[in-house]
């Protein structure tokens, strides 16, 4: 029986992977993640998961005993956060190129320097051209939603990839949030059995990651950008039945809100598209034409979608809780895949970055408000006065 | 929760005639003439038998092996990262004991064997190998230690012996011995600390039945075993591909080598000589060694001497003395 | 220092490329050529290699560019179409790849000693000039390597290379490491100048050959995914013969006693073994070794109590004669 309860993200992760019933854990503790393998944890001891949890040694660790035991037919799940995730980074390419399909659950943190265990999706960010799947979840129901949604689409045949599937830290993964638990029949209608095409095993002995020649190796690579451009048919058919099954109504890989006559909006992804939902809905009452895109997938990016959706606009803000130092026009990450998105759309609104929310900050709807009129003024002057703006700590000029 | 589910035993040999006739390591791979891991790799596949798993961290028998799309494995291998064999190993023992458990597939637990190179082992691949050994996972680790970094052009590593030549420890005026730093002692390293470890061995390929047996001792064991094999390298000791047997006995019979048992606390050796020979007759036959002086070989000497006095039993090396020259 | 050199074209660079397999020394040729052409001979010059990892026997190819010190080189690219080929191993010539792209006009000169000319060489252009010359046997005389008797060799073929300045180099390159080496590599360089052969009559084709294209196996729509590799075992289409540097082991059936010591020492399961006959005191028996994964390093002969296996110098198809097919069913 479905039944409703109040959730962090990190306790409505645990309850997706135990119901999608993991086969293979592998943990290392680091903030804030660790609280779902904490779970994990008490769900193996008591019985009600069976499934390996094994101690990695460190995040390098947990992403190979995750890739063995993917490989050799086991359903398996690891994750991290900040600078665990980056720790693990050398196995990122080799999980992804050898197709094994297993996830890694990201509670977002920022890197060092210094410490500090504050949200950013910076972590997560500078993973994304490995050949994973990724996507953030804006609260714990969609952070259980996409645990589920990302282990059907990443081990379907067709597409054979790897997933990052990311939270905010604190603001998703410890603050709880309404979460309807289906009954496990649904889960089982919805999500078949782990199935790799050729595992690990003695029977049909195969040889998995040889060395090979360059040509070979273009060939592998280009099989793995393939794979990225069959995966959006996957995602469709998965949020159909996901829709379907559970009663949700997700689309695929973008959300708009208040769009429909809007001159200026919002693109983000993430915790804070909650705050901004309430912005655009108050300054809506006042009158302001604007809306909000939300964004579900980073990869596969959805650049038709994105395009589609914010041609209408006049001006976008892309709020961005990661950084990318030195990069074209000192925006961050996500503003360069926006304005490459719209690069072949005849009137393409103007697009600015707000650094918002780094360094785990909270950023209240007066920032937001802040944001609109930089917009608003941008679509009266007809240009942008800058391509980033470091929300709450720089004054306009 | 979990089930022990293997309950194979590999007999142990006795005559040469009762080698087992089946390779799992074809030929064809592209390893140098006379390398001494891909003799050990074959050895060690004999004795394991088909119902095995391999994992080959990165590293000659990786790269030399599996190349070109090609493989000369007919059990399932599979490639670790050079740090993480023992990670990559226990991820797979631990999806077979829930896999079976399940029952998802049928039958025992495959022999599951770590092939890692000395830097894989006791260099970057420390700590997953200790992690797994920690763990208790079924799982054999073998190292097979050609005293360096091969693959990439024979650079040092933390078995490479005091006095070597290699390119990351090339002698020079300012220093005459190469490389000035007394090796890690991988055995020792699990033994002395791993509750879980209940068999360790060290082997040569000198003596191919030993190590058969070796490995198959280990392979019976439930739980974590360690099997260090002595596995010459023509091209970075730089000696004639075809002595590499003679090589390795030579280490044997110096004592630069030693082949013993370590089981439940308790120590046995093989192949200990009534008088071990001068080291100098092992470093002669190498030119690695060619450009040592008789103070270097006399300090390389004392080592040795400490080493086989307590044999098996971790020594002090010995603080170079300031240089009289 | 540099005197003016002048190169055979004026409008194209003078390109040359090595074959070769780890071990012979290619690599250092190459550089010691290029180095010499721009540190002493006043030229432009370019030299890489291109190599899978650094190990003996697996195939070598160096390339050396040449030209006027006015005229920048903007290519990396491959040789293509030399205009000289330097085989370092005459096993490489049953490879057509070897001798892709030689110019109508070009050289070859090869590695090998005085004897019958292979008909591999039938397919090298009418009007190309063949050369060889017995690297491996100067070599070994004078304790020298093949490349310093090819380099020799090279700078007598084209005078326009100044053989002084070339020989200078590769002493140099030596000096450092190995200065015994040089006075030999000097008596090597000289005679490999002076003891080659030009051999008429070798080719037969009409204009420069064509350049070789690798044709991949696999397309990325069939390539297994992930980088699998589905056929167990499948190295065993390998042939590793071209690795061997001279010797191979002899079985001779008489005197082996079926120990079984060569197996349990071959790195590379040559030996073939067979169930012995009926009422035989063996169980099994050693009846041969498959040449085809001999790699020659002969601790098969070492190990053997019986003198069964000796080493004897390789002729060429002396080991197709004598091999055993470890896999008569698979490959012949």
């Amino acid at each position: 029986m479905a039944r409703e309860m109040m959730l962090s993200g990190c306790a409505a992760s645990a309850q997706a992977a135990k119901m999608a019933q993991v086969e293979v854990i592998c943990s290392y503790p680091i903030r804030p993640y660790t609280a779902i393998m904490m779970e994990l944890a008490k769900m193996v001891a008591n019985g009600e998961l069976d499934a390996e949890f094994v101690h990695g040694e460190g995040e390098h660790a947990q992403l190979a005993v995750v890739l063995g035991a993917a490989a050799a037919g086991a359903r398996a799940l690891t994750g991290s956060s900040g600078v665990g995730v980056t720790y693990a980074f050398e196995n990122y390419s080799p999980i992804a190129g050898g197709r094994i399909p297993l996830q890694m659950m990201i509670a977002d943190r920022a890197l060092d320097p210094p410490g500090d265990f504050g949200s950013e999706h910076t972590d997560a960010m500078s993973c994304r051209d490995q050949g994973w799947l990724m996507g953030w979840a804006e609260n714990p129901q969609e952070a259980f939603d996409n645990c589920l949604i990302n282990y059907r689409v990443g081990e379907d045949h067709r597409v054979l990839l790897p997933q990052f599937v990311c939270q905010d830290g604190y603001f998703v993964s410890h603050i709880p949030g309404k979460v309807v638990l289906p009954d496990q029949s649904q889960v089982d209608e919805f999500l078949p059995p782990y199935s790799l095409p050729h595992p690990l095993d003695p029977k049909r002995p195969v040889s998995h990651g040889p060395q090979i020649r360059p040509d070979q190796g273009t060939i592998m690579d280009m099989q793995r950008a393939q794979a990225m451009l069959d995966a959006p048919a996957v995602i469709k058919e998965a949020i159909d039945d996901y829709n379907r099954i559970f009663g949700r109504n997700y689309s695929p890989f973008i959300e708009e809100y208040m769009t429909d006559d809007a001159e200026i909006a919002f693109f983000i992804m993430g915790a804070h598209t909650m705050t901004a939902r309430h912005a655009v809905k108050h300054l809506r009452e006042q009158g302001v034409k604007i809306g909000l895109v939300k964004l579900r997938f980073v990869r596969p990016w959805p650049t038709q979608d994105v395009a589609e959706a914010l041609s209408k606009f006049k001006a976008v803000g892309v709020v961005e809780t990661s950084t990318s130092y030195g990069g074209a026009m000192r925006g961050g990450n996500l503003l360069h895949e926006v304005r490459a998105s719209l690069y072949e759309v005849q009137q393409r609104p103007l697009t600015t970055s707000f650094m918002a929310g780094l360094g785990g900050e909270m950023v209240p709807l007066k920032d937001f408000y802040y944001m609109a009129d930089i917009l608003s003024k941008a679509v009266k002057d007809g240009k942008t006065r800058k391509t980033v703006y470091w929300v709450g700590f720089e004054a306009e000029d | 929760m979990t089930v022990a589910v293997r309950t194979q035993t590999l007999p142990p040999i006795k005559l040469i005639r009762n080698v087992p006739k089946e390779e799992y390591y074809v030929p064809g791979h592209r390893t140098c003439a006379g390398c001494g891991p891909a003799l050990q790799y074959k050895l060690v596949a004999k004795a394991a038998g088909p119902n095995t798993i391999f994992i080959g961290p990165t590293g000659c028998m990786y790269v030399a092996n599996a190349s070109y799309l090609c493989t000369p494995y007919t059990v399932p291998w599979m490639h670790a990262q050079i740090t993480n064999g023992g990670a990559i190993a226990s991820g797979i023992e631990a999806a077979y004991k829930v896999l079976l458990r399940k029952g998802k597939r049928e039958g025992e637990l495959p022999n599951i064997i770590v092939m890692a190179g000395d830097g894989g082992t006791v260099d970057i691949g420390l700590q997953a190998m200790s992690a797994m050994m920690y763990r208790g996972h079924d799982v054999l680790f073998i190292c097979y230690d050609n005293e360096a970094y091969a693959n990439t052009g024979i650079q040092s590593s933390p078995t490479t012996p005091y006095g070597a030549n290699t390119t990351f420890t090339p002698p020079g005026s300012a220093i005459p011995e190469g490389k000035t730093l007394y090796p890690k002692d991988p055995p020792q390293l699990v033994i002395g600390g791993h509750p879980a470890v209940k068999y360790v061995a060290t082997a040569s390929v000198a003596y191919p039945v030993d190590l058969i047996n070796k490995v198959r001792k280990a392979l019976n064991v439930q739980g974590p075993t360690f099997v260090h094999i002595h596995a010459p390298c023509p091209k970075g000791w730089k000696f004639d591909e075809a002595k590499t047997i003679e090589v390795a006995r030579l280490a044997i019979d110096t004592g630069m080598w030693n082949c013993y048992e370590w089981e439940n606390g308790e120590y046995r050796y093989q192949f200990k000589p009534k008088k071990y020979k001068p080291v100098r007759e092992y470093l002669k036959l190498q030119a690695r060694f060619a450009h040592l002086s008789d103070v270097h070989i006399a300090k390389l000497q004392a080592f040795v001497d400490a080493k086989v006095k307590a044999r098996g039993i971790p020594v002090e090396t010995p603080v170079p003395t300031p240089q009289a020259h | 220092m540099s005197q003016t050199i002048s190169l055979p074209h004026t409008d194209r660079f003078f390109e040359i490329r090595l074959e070769s397999i780890g071990g012979l020394g290619a690599h250092a040729a190459g550089q010691v050529l290029a180095s010499a052409a721009v540190l002493k001979m006043g030229l432009n010059g370019a030299h890489f290699s291109s190599y899978g990892s650094e190990k003996k026997g697996s195939p070598v190819r160096s390339f050396v560019r040449l030209g006027p010190a006015e005229r920048p080189i903007r290519t990396s690219a491959p040789v293509a179409t030399p205009d000289a080929i330097v085989v370092f191993h005459a096993a490489l010539l049953s490879n057509p790849a070897t001798l892709a792209g030689l110019r109508n006009d070009g050289t070859l000169i090869y590695n090998a000693p005085r004897g019958r000319v292979r008909e591999e060489l039938a397919a090298l252009p009418r009007a190309a000039r063949v050369i060889r010359v017995d690297a491996l046997g100067i070599a070994v005389k004078e304790q020298s390597r093949p490349n310093a008797v090819l380099l020799g060799a090279l700078c007598g073929a084209f005078p326009f290379l100044d053989a002084g300045q070339v020989l200078e180099a590769l002493s140099e390159e030596f000096s450092g490491r190995h200065p015994e080496a040089v006075a030999a590599n000097e008596c090597a360089f000289r005679r490999g100048g002076a003891e080659c052969e030009t051999l008429a009559g070798v080719g037969r084709a009409e204009g420069d050959l064509p350049i070789a294209r690798a044709e991949p196996e696999w397309g990325y729509a069939t390539q297994p995914v992930g980088g699998i590799v589905l056929e167990p075992g499948n190295m065993v289409w390998n042939d590793l013969s071209i690795s061997r540097t001279g010797s191979l082991p002899v079985f001779n059936r008489e005197r082996c006693i079926h120990c079984g010591l060569c197996d349990l020492v071959c790195p590379d399961y040559c030996l073939v073994w067979d169930d012995g006959e009926k009422g035989s005191r063996f169980e099994r028996e050693l009846i041969g070794v498959d040449y085809r994964y001999c790699k020659g390093c002969m601790r098969c002969v070492e190990s053997c109590p019986a003198s069964a296996l000796t080493k004897k110098t390789e002729t060429p198809g002396l080991a197709n004669r004598l091999r055993v097919p470890l896999f008569p069913d698979l490959i012949e």
